[in-house]
């Protein structure tokens, strides 16, 4: 890999250029703004480097084009699909930023603008490897898949109906991604996995209108008593889901699962310090990691019903509603969970209550003992000159599952971003440090999945 | 009655110009808009007539007062009403605006229309009448209250600081909406009320990621769920201890003006558009509206904003009393049985209440103003029989300062149709009930000259 590796230190300052010249594009997703420029922008950077690259329509006018580019390389006998996204969160609010959010700036040797670490510089460290690899010689070992997703920020609406239907542009026998940041200490890490989520309305109606309290108050049904009692029957006595069946198909963590959760550093001081409460909640006899790796949960997001602007309004009310959050862990999935749901609503006595699924991810979970793990370890430990934590999973949700659980491409994920990138927050960064490595790995990943 | 009740058709287009004026004036208790205005417009519509009235101040809103004194009257009467009214809410659900009275399908349609300046102009107007014929039997005081829609916080020190001023034999006033059967309807008491707001806050305080978080902090809208569901048994009854302890069954004759009501739950249902009666089965609906206290749920709100877990959720609750039970005292049962749950970070308030009141049904002032009403539907004058609700599901705390504090004995009645959209969007009056409740104010002050 040295003459790679000489390349990327060669060309390193036109690579913090080009960083520049994205970053520069606002394509803020729930804003709507730049997404077109950035896909034309960075269809060119992969034509330049010698990919088959073209912005992609995911349909409805409103919706941004993904970008796509692929590269058979002659003799490869492997795929490998690389997943990125280059919109970016609003970079409000913007008297919090020491320096414009578009107007990328070098200081002490990190770059400052939204986006710089998500994910812009994450992606681009593939496609400045992809460079690497192709111009210092070496050759490029695997064919590619690349999608850089315009919409994950406001979480990919588009891109489920898309992939499936266009399955075949995505065909690999790897997935590689490149988000996040390192933990704690700059230690690197790889994550396998992330919960999935079941993201649930729940709506009574128990009468055509409000009514005067004092005039129907006793023989009128009340909304939010009903839901009350509904919401009541979802969990046992200790605070877990009562849901039937809700557990049956969780699998428990493997023992390389249990290995890695036990390498993991967890001050759970600073924990309670960090989020502000005394004590730490949820199941007994189950260690922070385990609880938010391994087990569902059923939270409710939000109650409304009735009056709750300020004095007070006699009315009973007719509606109420409650948002309701079932994280999920491998093997569930959200159609058979809210499949359960609805059973357990008839089977309680509220067959009348509608229910409506907002939001759903599925969870995914590439083994820890996957034949790609060792490579991309050694990559990471390699290049980063450490050895990485491995997180079968990680506590939030995102769109890999319709690569890994849907398309049935083992994902490992590696955060290219430094431990305070302050990602979605003002003076979001990207240690140039981790730029450079970042490169080196992706390039090295390629090179070794090649061999499997 | 004949002539006075001709006299009263006879002044339909100005009654309605004059309803229209006061309707086209905002004043929204809650937030003050309109108020100083609204009263100086009563006062001097009042002053127009010969009443002697005045605005007088109070810790909040003031109150305007007016007499009338016709020579020779033994029995002085108050008249109440409230020229207050309720927010309008959300402006896209009116189909004409709230403040610009309009007239459709034979009703006017304003913010106030039926709560209460409808009701209390057509009394006022009675009297006028009555008073111009020269047949007023009975002096008139006009108690028009600003803050009856935010709980009357001010009521109970103006009667103290006016006693001498309140002094009267019958205290009579017209508000809400007739029984759902459309009965003219008479009520001679109100069930009291107890507003609450219970809050459950985790120690975080604000809003964290579901994601990241659930289940690894408290969620206060589980707590807030948890608490609700302690206090409600599977049928309805609450499960306070000590909540139906002062409760007592009706007397021998309140059953029988019971059973005059129209209670049939079937037909309760289809207007209401509900699929069943809540509670005991073992209550009759009419016995579960005037007999039996109330604890719901006026509204709840957290969160909703995305995968959060809440910091703190809130919600407001709601007892109405009967008879004997106090505010004071409830709110202690339930206070001691939300500390007894032991749930951290969950705080009770009362934010309003009033006690119930009862006048009874035999009462010797009551009765001949009941007779006149009946008379009334006897010579055709009123479009149904009379209902007598011996007590009344809703609640108003200035009656009972005219009940308890002042002792008069209170007839309540309701002008207004049944849906008239008080509190709501679209609140209106039927002109025609405008019109009956003028002629009903007319009859029921001539019954006061024995």
């Amino acid at each position: 890999m040295d003459e790679v590796f000489a390349y990327i230190d060669r060309n390193f300052g036109r690579f913090v250029e080009e960083l520049a010249a994205v970053c520069r594009i606002p394509s803020v997703s729930a804003q709507k703004k730049g997404l077109d420029d950035c896909a034309r922008h960075l269809v060119g950077a992969m034509k330049e480097i010698g990919l088959d690259a073209r912005a992609m329509p995911m349909g409805g006018a409103d919706n941004p084009p993904l970008v796509y580019g692929r590269l058979d390389a002659p003799g490869a006998r492997r795929t490998l699909f690389i997943y990125g996204h280059f919109d970016v969160q609003p970079p409000e609010p913007l008297d919090a930023w020491d320096t414009p959010p578009f107007e990328p700036t070098l200081k002490d040797g990190r770059m400052y603008g939204r986006g710089t670490g998500d994910n812009k510089g994450q992606f681009l460290a593939h496609l400045k490897a992809v460079e690497a690899l192709q111009r210092s010689g070496r050759g490029v070992p695997v064919n590619l898949r690349i999608l850089l997703d315009p919409q994950e920020e406001i979480g990919s609406p588009m891109l489920e109906a898309f992939v499936t239907s266009h399955a075949d542009l995505f065909r690999a026998d790897f997935g590689y991604n490149a988000d996040g940041n390192a933990a704690e200490g700059n230690v690197p890490l790889l994550s396998f996995g992330n919960r999935g989520s079941c993201y649930v309305e729940v709506r009574v109606r128990t009468a055509r209108r409000d009514v005067h309290s004092g005039q129907f108050g006793g023989p009128m049904p009340n909304a939010a008593w009903r839901l009350v009692e509904f919401l009541q029957t979802l969990r046992d006595a200790s605070g877990r889901p009562a849901i039937e069946g809700f557990f049956e198909n969780v699998l428990p963590p493997t023992e390389a699962d249990r290995r890695a959760l036990a390498a993991i550093p967890f001050n759970k001081e600073a924990w309670k310090k960090e989020v502000g409460v005394a004590e730490e909640a949820g199941p007994p006899g189950m260690g922070y990691f385990e609880k938010i790796m391994f087990q569902p949960t059923l939270s409710i997001c939000g109650l409304t019903s009735g009056y709750g602007g300020p004095g007070t309004k006699t009315v009973i009310p007719s509606q109420a509603s409650a948002k309701i959050d079932m994280r999920l862990v491998k093997n569930q999935t959200p159609p058979e969970i809210f499949e359960k749901f609805r059973a357990h609503a008839r089977r309680r006595g509220f067959g009348d209550l509608e229910a409506v699924q907002l939001l759903t991810y599925h969870p995914s979970k590439t083994p820890l003992d996957h034949p790609m793990s060792e490579a991309v370890i050694a990559a990471v430990r390699e290049v980063f000159g450490k050895e990485p934590l491995l997180y079968p999973v990680t506590g939030g949700s995102n769109p890999s599952y319709i690569f890994n659980e849907i398309l049935g491409i083992p994902m490992v994920k590696v955060p290219y971003g430094n431990y305070d990138e302050a990602n979605h927050a003002p003076n979001e960064n990207l240690d140039l440090d981790f730029f450079r490595r970042g490169i080196k790995t992706s390039a090295k990943v390629i090179c070794d999945l090649a061999a499997l | 009655m004949k002539d006075i009740y001709e006299a009263i058709d006879r002044g339909k287009e100005k009654f309605i110009a004059e309803l229209k004026d006061l309707l086209r004036l905002p004043s929204v208790s809650y937030t003050g808009e309109g108020i100083p205005r609204c009263a100086e417009h009563l006062c001097r519509w009042l002053q127009g007539w010969g009443v002697s009235a005045r605005v007088v101040p109070t810790q909040g809103h003031p109150v305007v007062l007016g007499k009338v004194e016709p020579p020779g009257a033994k029995r002085r009467v108050i008249v109440y009403g409230h020229y207050d009214v309720k927010q309008v809410g959300d402006l896209a659900e009116w189909k004409s605006p709230p403040y610009e009275p309009a007239e459709r399908d034979g009703a006017i349609y304003a913010r106030g229309a039926a709560d209460d300046k409808g009701q209390l102009l057509a009394n006022a107007i009675a009297v006028r009448l009555l008073k111009e014929m020269g047949r007023l039997p009975a002096a008139v005081t006009f108690v028009f209250e600003g803050e009856e829609e935010v709980g009357c916080k001010s009521f109970q020190a103006f009667a103290e600081a006016h006693r001498e001023e309140l002094r009267a034999d019958l205290y009579y006033a017209s508000d809400g909406p007739r029984h759902i059967s459309g009965r003219p309807t008479v009520r001679l008491g109100n069930r009291g009320n107890l507003c609450m707001r219970l809050v459950v806050r985790n120690e975080i305080g604000a809003d964290v990621h579901s994601g990241n978080l659930g289940e690894l902090v408290r969620n206060p809208a589980w707590d807030l769920v948890h608490l609700l569901h302690t206090m409600k048994d599977p049928e309805g009854e609450a499960l306070i201890p000590g909540f139906y302890d002062e409760v007592a069954p009706p007397t021998e004759l309140e059953r029988r003006a019971l059973a005059d009501i129209p209670g049939d739950e079937a037909e309760i249902c289809r207007k209401l558009g509900i699929s069943r009666i809540y509670g005991p089965p073992r209550f009759t609906v009419n016995e579960k509206l005037f007999f039996r206290p109330t604890l719901t749920i006026e509204g709840f709100h957290c969160g909703m904003e995305s995968t959060i877990i809440p910091g703190q959720a809130m919600c407001y609750l709601e007892c109405r009393l009967v008879k004997d039970m106090t505010p004071e005292g409830t709110f202690e049962k339930i206070k001691r049985h939300v500390e007894a749950q032991q749930v951290p970070g969950a705080a009770l308030t009362l934010t309003r209440s009033s006690q119930a009141n009862k006048t009874p049904l035999d009462h010797p002032t009551v009765q001949p103003v009941l007779d006149a009403f009946r008379r009334m539907h006897a010579e055709g004058a009123l479009d149904g029989p009379l209902l007598v609700m011996p007590i009344s599901g809703g609640s108003n705390a200035s009656t009972q300062v005219f009940t308890q504090y002042l002792g008069l004995p209170a007839i309540t009645t309701n002008y207004a149709q049944p849906n008239n959209g008080q509190h709501g969007p679209n609140e209106n009056i039927r002109i025609d009930h405008f019109m009956t409740g003028i002629k009903m104010g007319a009859a029921a002050l001539t019954a006061l000259k024995g």
